[in-house]
């Protein structure tokens, strides 16, 4: 657990800001506020790029759909390695990872995590998967698409219907909690 | 001084043979480490599949976000030469509500790549476009093989793909 360990050490020198609660939620999900912003600045500060308009509020409005809030929770579906806080699968870990897919082709090869399947579970690794995986799904928008925030999170689910229904979930819960500010 | 020169000599080339033996330890080790990190992902390499009939299926990447169903047939020239013949051929992006970043065969019936679903004397296959989100259910294509080309005829929905299952039971 060497990531979980080193970061674990910054994070208690890192202060933030409190973020708003998740409407529907009450107050859960605000043990995570400090490692979102953390994380979400660390990956910038690797030069990964994001989303201009991309606030940790969206990110926690993101993590309360895909496993709300529930740091153990595993995908009911068959076969499954989608775990933890972001839902972070395998396939996801092997992309993150510089590992090779079809015909050795490598998606990503800059701000490398290598971590082990276990410590998916752990809030710190998992939303440092999470938000690494925003950032590449941002670099990745196809072509002829406008490259924003709504287009990265339809990514991070799937570039389909299905993508569209769950980007416009997290949308819906994050501007319902971004106007009690 | 000979005797002196040929003992530092020996220790010389014993001292390289234990520095290169500790490299190739130390680039075991390097490697070893990032295996062990390695997850095992989607069978994203199961692109190629041969039909009976001597035809295949390549499901080939060709750019970040496109992949090409190319049918082929392998047969012989007069001169007894084992040629490969490109058939038919498309390209794919976004695609039947799809992004083809990368495209992969899934067992259509009973541990089967092939097999003629509809009894219409055409044999069917089942691709999985696959654009590398988080979603781990997605739509499965069915394609029946013509003799010139491919034609979507179903999308099964609700495919679990990291259970890699048989589409149809």
């Amino acid at each position: 657990m060497f990531l979980s360990r080193k970061f674990g050490e910054i994070d208690e020198r890192f202060q933030c800001p409190a973020l708003n609660p998740i409407d529907g939620y009450g107050n859960k999900g605000s043990e995570y506020d400090d490692l979102i912003q953390f994380w979400l600045e660390y990956w910038k500060s690797e030069s990964v790029e994001f989303p201009e308009k991309l606030d940790a509020l969206l990110i926690k409005a993101l993590i309360a759909v895909e496993s709300t809030f529930d740091s153990k929770v595993r995908s009911k579906a068959k076969g499954s390695t989608a775990s933890g806080l972001m839902q972070v699968t395998n396939q996801m870990v092997r992309v993150l990872g510089g590992f090779p897919n079809q015909d050795d082709y490598i998606e990503q090869r800059k701000a490398l995590i290598h971590v082990k399947n276990e410590d998916k579970l752990d809030p710190v690794v998992n939303i440092a998967l999470g938000v690494r995986l925003l950032g590449h799904k941002y670099s990745k928008i196809p072509k002829g698409n406008e490259k924003n925030l709504y287009n990265t999170v339809k990514s991070y689910h799937s570039w389909d219907k299905g993508g569209d229904t769950y980007a416009k979930e997290v949308f819906s819960k994050y501007e319902k909690s971004f106007k009690k500010k | 001084m000979q005797k002196k020169y040929f003992l530092s000599m020996k220790n010389l080339s014993k001292r390289s043979r234990f520095i290169f033996l500790l490299i190739l330890l130390m680039g075991y080790q390097t490697y070893g480490k990032e295996s062990f990190y390695e997850p095992k992902g989607l069978p994203l390499s199961r692109d190629f599949l041969k039909l009976p009939d001597n035809r295949w299926i390549w499901l080939k990447k060709v750019d970040e976000h496109k992949s090409k169903i190319i049918l082929g047939k392998k047969f012989r020239n007069s001169k007894g030469k084992l040629i490969n013949k490109v058939i038919w051929s498309e390209e794919n992006e976004e695609k039947h509500d799809a992004l083809w970043d990368y495209a992969y065969f899934l067992k259509i019936k009973s541990g089967k790549y092939f097999s003629d679903i509809n009894h219409d004397g055409r044999l069917e296959v089942a691709v999985m476009p696959f654009d590398n989100g988080n979603n781990m259910v997605r739509h499965a294509l069915i394609f029946t093989v013509k003799p010139d080309r491919l034609e979507l005829i179903k999308r099964q929905a609700n495919y679990p793909l990291e259970a890699d299952e048989s589409v149809f039971k």
